[in-house]
């Protein structure tokens, strides 16, 4: 037989119960907006029976419910996919932006562009062929050729910049990934701590997963858990991450490993360019190491590639333009003699033959009746007329300067840019498709993660209602078994 | 599959986005009345569009290198056209002045005329366009007969205007074919002619009018060769001004917006976009907890 208060220990149980349950769908509710929060639920057990003897055989007699565990909802495979995704979106994100900031630069097409001063500059000179005893003429040839010089210099001091740009990125990217590690790590302990005392730090896993959704934006993530053998008789786990593709341990457990910065070999126009590297500690031993980034993954690989790859040969492009400019206009140019009889001339100076140093002669800046326009003669000109005609071919090349020219540039000077221009079209274009993709897969990942771990308010709300009614039952029974004691404690009392 | 309240809200936003994003490039592409405003919009387009706008600005300056050119050739084609009147009139004075009978001071006279007509051809020799000497060759800021009697520096080289994709065309007539050398060209021909004419030696006046009937048909040859290429210049103008409206039609049809087709699409994107706002309305507001009291 069980004891008369039983009924009364059955119901205290059944109110703190339900009223624990009530506060877990509190923190639900009050954390339905929060950034990688999953909701929790409350795990509800029947307490072990009370085994009572009645006729002659033992009885389970129920003994109420308890509150057993506090566990969130989450699924590791899902993370898993969201942060391979979230990776991938990432890279092409940064892709994107990079390439969308340097079809600014180059701007194309437009009336203000490279292709739109090339234009004008062999316009010009064929404007001064039909007028070379005309002065006008003649410096506008020379302004002209001053724009078409301030755009290369304007281009390639934007693409400098841009690299300087993508570094300091580069920059801020490796102390962002030491700040993760580290804070990981110190989790990683808090976590420990509460699972060998056997709790369930829903809130504190949350928090770290969180920072390795972050991770994942920069560089691909691979968590691993397994369960630490040094504890046998509750669940307490050993929690590594690894960075980059093949993985490279970023945290173990209790121990982040850090990366660092060298300034190394200098990029464009002399910028610093900083190189990723382990800094020594037991899981690389030896200095020098750089991280794997893998393939198409994360924010840092798509900065390193657009500043040491793209940008370097786009900026190679636009100087290899300015010296067939150079040099194809100084070939003719010098063949040619002044009005004062002057020969060998070149227009251009012959010696800076990239887009950052590209600059007239200081012969034409000093007089612009320096300009070559044909035999000598005040009204030749031949040389003027070959000149413009570089901007449909090599024709008034001499035949093995045509070969070279073409070899390198193709039909025309004209054609090149177009080509390089076509050919970041094509890559912004990629970009942009490959973003869009990654949107989308993305976004299917992150709702399967919502439907899982998202707070639903109706399903709290509904929640709500049934343990506040399971409270206020439990609270009649408190009322009835008070009645009933009552009834007991008045027994055998005469009025 | 277990749907919340965020994934609601977020998916909305999303849509949201989607839509104003497709609203905004169309609206760009309507405004800027431009398909192509950067080069990811069309990578080939953009490099056909490059090489048409390139050949549309050689090809307007062709155009006005041609303008000028028919101009200048204008110009000297009247020029000899005054000379071939003023030789002709020169001829008929020689005729006269043939004539045995005539008195010595009607001869003179008539020299007095062919002087003042050699004059005006010495003149005619060092015509202008702007500042260039027509008849001086490339040699423009030289007088084909310097006024100071200084030896001639012109030359017989041509001028010539770029009209085209290695196409230069010659437009000047040389002046020393035109005026011949200083012994036997044209000017010594009437300068012998008023000598004879003053001295009374009509054999020698006779004489002249075949050199004078050659020289006639020297500017005669001339000016019908200039005649001929301001011809193909003119056809030239014309072919040019052909090419320059198919390359725009070209430019055009690569990077111009097709309204209709844009402006459908618009209005449909504005539709989808309407219609997100409103169901996005109607399906955030409620949940459980409106109803429960």
């Amino acid at each position: 037989m069980s004891s008369t208060f039983f009924g009364l220990e059955l119901s205290r149980r059944a109110l703190s119960s339900q009223q624990a349950a009530l506060n877990i769908t509190g923190h639900n509710i009050a954390n339905a907006n929060t950034q990688g929060y999953s909701r929790q639920i409350a795990n509800l057990t029947a307490t072990t029976p009370y085994s009572i003897p009645s006729a002659g055989r033992n009885l389970s007699l129920g003994s109420g419910v308890t509150l057993d565990t506090v566990t969130r909802a989450r699924d590791a495979f899902v993370d898993h996919q969201l942060r391979g995704e979230t990776s991938k979106q990432q890279y092409w994100t940064a892709k994107q932006d990079s390439l969308t900031k340097i079809e600014d630069i180059i701007n194309e097409p437009s009336d203000n562009s490279l292709s739109n001063d090339m234009n004008q500059f062999w316009v010009a000179w064929s404007d001064l062929s039909k007028g070379p005893e005309n002065a006008g003429a003649r410096s506008v040839v020379k302004e002209r050729a001053l724009t078409l010089i301030d755009s290369f210099h304007a281009i390639s001091t934007q693409i400098s910049d841009r690299q300087k740009d993508l570094n300091s990125q580069v920059k801020v990217q490796i102390s962002q990934i030491n700040v993760y590690a580290n804070q990981i790590k110190d989790i990683n302990g808090q976590i420990k701590q509460a699972e060998v005392s056997g709790d369930n730090p829903n809130d504190l896993r949350d928090s770290r997963d969180k920072l390795v959704d972050e991770l994942s934006k920069i560089v691909s993530v691979r968590v691993t858990e397994t369960p630490d053998s040094n504890f046998t008789d509750r669940q307490v786990n050993l929690y590594k991450v690894d960075i980059g593709d093949p993985p490279q341990t970023l945290v173990n457990d209790g121990v982040a490993s850090q990366l660092q910065g060298v300034p190394s070999s200098p990029g464009i126009g002399g910028n610093e360019i900083t190189k990723v590297q382990w800094v020594v500690d037991n899981s690389y031993p030896v200095s020098g190491l750089g991280p794997e980034l893998g393939q198409n993954m994360g924010t840092l690989q798509a900065n390193i590639e657009t500043r040491d790859d793209y940008l370097t040969s786009l900026q190679g492009k636009y100087d290899t333009l300015a010296k067939g400019i150079v040099e194809a206009v100084n070939k003719l140019h010098q063949g040619g003699i002044t009005g004062n009889g002057d020969s060998g001339i070149s227009f251009f100076d012959s010696a800076k033959l990239t887009a950052s140093a590209i600059s007239l002669d200081s012969v034409i800046t000093g007089n612009i009746n320096n300009i070559v326009t044909g035999d000598g003669n005040s009204g030749d000109g031949g040389i003027a007329t070959a000149i413009s005609s570089l901007s449909t071919g090599w024709s008034s090349l001499s035949v093995t300067s045509q070969a070279d020219n073409k070899l390198i540039y193709g039909s025309s000077l004209g054609d090149y840019y177009g080509a390089t221009v076509a050919k970041l079209g094509v890559d912004t274009q990629q970009a942009n498709r490959m973003k869009a993709g990654e949107d989308v897969l993305l976004t299917n990942v992150m709702n399967q993660r919502e439907s899982n771990s998202g707070v639903s308010l109706d399903e709290e709300m509904t929640n709500l209602i049934k343990f506040q009614k399971s409270y206020s039952a439990a609270a009649r029974m408190v009322t009835m078994m008070d009645d009933m004691l009552s009834t007991i404690m008045n027994m055998g009392i005469t009025r | 599959m277990r749907i919340t309240n965020n994934m609601l809200s977020q998916n909305l936003l999303r849509n949201l986005e989607t839509a104003q994003g497709r609203m905004d490039q169309l609206q760009n592409q309507l405004s800027s009345g431009h398909r192509i405003s950067r080069p990811s919009d069309d990578p080939v387009g953009i490099q056909n569009a490059m090489r048409l706008k390139s050949n549309i600005s050689s090809v307007e300056q062709w155009k006005s290198n041609a303008d000028a050119a028919v101009d200048y050739m204008n110009t000297t084609d009247s020029t000899l056209g005054d000379m071939t009147s003023m030789l002709q009139r020169v001829r008929e004075l020689t005729v006269q002045g043939a004539n045995g009978t005539l008195a010595a001071v009607d001869k003179g006279a008539i020299a007095d005329e062919v002087d003042q007509i050699k004059e005006q051809l010495k003149m005619m020799a060092n015509t202008q366009i702007g500042s260039k000497y027509i008849f001086s060759g490339t040699a423009t800021d030289k007088e084909l007969i310097p006024t100071d009697g200084s030896p001639s520096m012109a030359n017989g080289s041509p001028v010539s205007f770029e009209v085209g994709n290695n196409l230069s065309i010659d437009i000047s007539v040389s002046g020393q074919t035109l005026f011949g050398d200083a012994d036997s060209g044209m000017l010594a021909t009437l300068d012998n002619l008023s000598a004879d004419l003053r001295s009374g030696n009509s054999a020698g006046v006779s004489n002249s009018l075949t050199k004078i009937d050659a020289t006639v048909n020297n500017v005669i040859t001339l000016r019908s060769g200039l005649g001929a290429r301001t011809n193909r210049m003119t056809a030239l103008q014309e072919q040019l001004d052909y090419t320059s409206v198919n390359l725009q039609a070209n430019l055009s049809s690569i990077q111009d917006v097709d309204m209709a087709t844009t402006i459908t699409e618009f209005t449909n994107s504005q539709n989808v976009y309407k219609a997100a706002l409103a169901v996005g309305a109607k399906i955030i507001q409620p949940s459980l907890v409106d109803f429960m009291r």
